[in-house]
Order: structure tokens, then sequence, then C-alpha cells
């Protein structure tokens, strides 16, 4: 049981990881207004994420 | 759970509140708004901007000549070339995408070097593209008629093609072939 946790968790940073080396390489040729966007988007989404985890109760 | 009037305190407070599963659902589809935006804003950046293509079609295969190309040379080798084996005129199509919510106008000047010398102007068009708009430039070059006299037969020779946009200034690199298919056919 342990171990299934431990693999969890690697497949999910790994997947943090990957998601987010993609999102640096397409930040790289985004305009100014597309960057401010996503950044406003990226904070709102986790944002709404952390809510949703307290609402739950964890 | 069955719970019949009258409720008391007790068993109100195990009852599942409706409201509050709605509410932590607003927040998880709010995430997931967030992160399709994301993908959407990714996606629609990517296509905004101004592109520009030049196409060579009288060669012996279509040779096409974008955007990325022109920005990223450390990616592609140095600047854009394209190779010509045939004599006579050459058509191009120089090609410009204005994918903005704003206009573009610019003078398009075209013409041929060799070197540092300049052979040739071909073309100077005005640009007036609306948003969203595109616009072809179209020119041919005969580049047989820019060899110098005394070419030694079999060799090839380069030209520059210089577009300048405005204050852009875009080069292709045309390297003309000898004509390696002898015009007498073998064996007469």
């Amino acid at each position: 049981m342990k171990m299934e946790y431990i693999l969890y968790g690697f497949g999910i940073l790994f997947c943090i990881a990957g998601i987010g080396y993609l999102a640096a390489e397409y930040v790289r040729f985004l305009s100014d207004l597309g960057k401010i966007g996503s950044l406003m988007l990226t904070v709102g989404l986790f944002g709404f994420l952390g809510k949703y985890f307290e609402e739950i109760g964890w | 759970m069955h719970i019949h009037f009258p409720y008391t305190i007790l068993e109100l407070k195990e009852l599942p509140d409706v409201n509050n599963v709605k509410h932590k659902s607003i927040y998880l589809f709010l995430t997931l708004a967030c992160f399709v935006g994301i993908v959407l804003i990714f996606i629609f950046d990517g296509y905004l901007g101004l592109y520009e293509t030049l196409t060579a079609t009288g060669t012996n295969f279509p040779q096409k000549i974008d955007t990325e190309q022109w920005q990223q040379q450390e990616k592609y080798g140095g600047a854009p070339g394209i190779n010509v084996e045939s004599s006579g005129d050459i058509p191009f199509t120089y090609e410009v995408d204005n994918r903005r919510f704003v206009s573009y106008t610019a003078d398009i000047d075209i013409s041929l070097w060799h070197g540092q010398s300049r052979l040739a102007d071909i073309k100077s068009a005005a640009l007036a593209l609306g948003a969203f708009g595109g616009e072809k430039v179209e020119f041919t070059v005969d580049f047989a008629n820019y060899l110098p006299d005394n070419l030694p037969a079999q060799t090839g020779y380069d030209f520059i093609i210089l577009i300048k946009r405005g204050e852009i200034e875009r080069r292709v690199n045309v390297f003309l072939s000898p004509i390696l298919i002898p015009k007498v056919p073998l064996g007469r």
C-alpha cells in the first residue's frame, strides 16, 4: 500500500514537471498580453484548486 | 438515512448539505475553466502575429520559406536558401499575412544581389493590409540574365534576393545550379 502511494507521488511529480517544461517552452513565444493572461489564469487555477481542497476537508 | 419530522438538532447536523456539495463542485469547474483558458491563450496567441512566406514554384519542386526560418536562423543553420536548376523565368510569391486586430501598411522593395553588388531592382509594391488580411506580391526572376559573361560552363552561381518590408530585411540565398543534364542525349 505504501509503495503504491510512493509510485503515485512519482507519477504526479513527473506529470507536473512535464507540464511545467512544456509550458515554459510555450511561454517563451507568447506575447506580453498572452503572458499576463496566462499568469492571471494560473493564479486563478491554483487559487480555485486550493479552495476546492479546503472545501472537501484536506 | 431516514429522518422524519420533527428533526432534532443532532439529526439535522447529519443531513448532507446540498448547497455545500454544489459549492465544492463550482471551485473544481472554475479550476478546469482556468486550465482551458490557459490552453486557449496558448493556441490563439500562437496564431496571432505578422507572418510572411516566400514560395518559389518554377523550380523542380515547390520551395517555401516561412517566417520562422528568417527569425530563427541559428536553428536552421543560417539564412534560408533555395536551389534553382532551370533557366528562364522563375516565379516567386511573397505573401504577408496580418493576423492581428490592427491594420498594417508597409512598402516592399525586392532586389537581386550578388555579394555586395546590387544587380537589379525586381519589384516595388505598397502593402495595405486590414486586420486579419493578407496580400500576395508576385514576381519573376530570370537568373540567367544576371550571370557574368566569363562564367565557365557547368559552374553554379550564388544570388541573393533581398526583400525589404518597411524596416525589416529578409534575405534569401539562391543557388543557381549548373545544368547537369546534357542537352544531347548520350549514345547519339
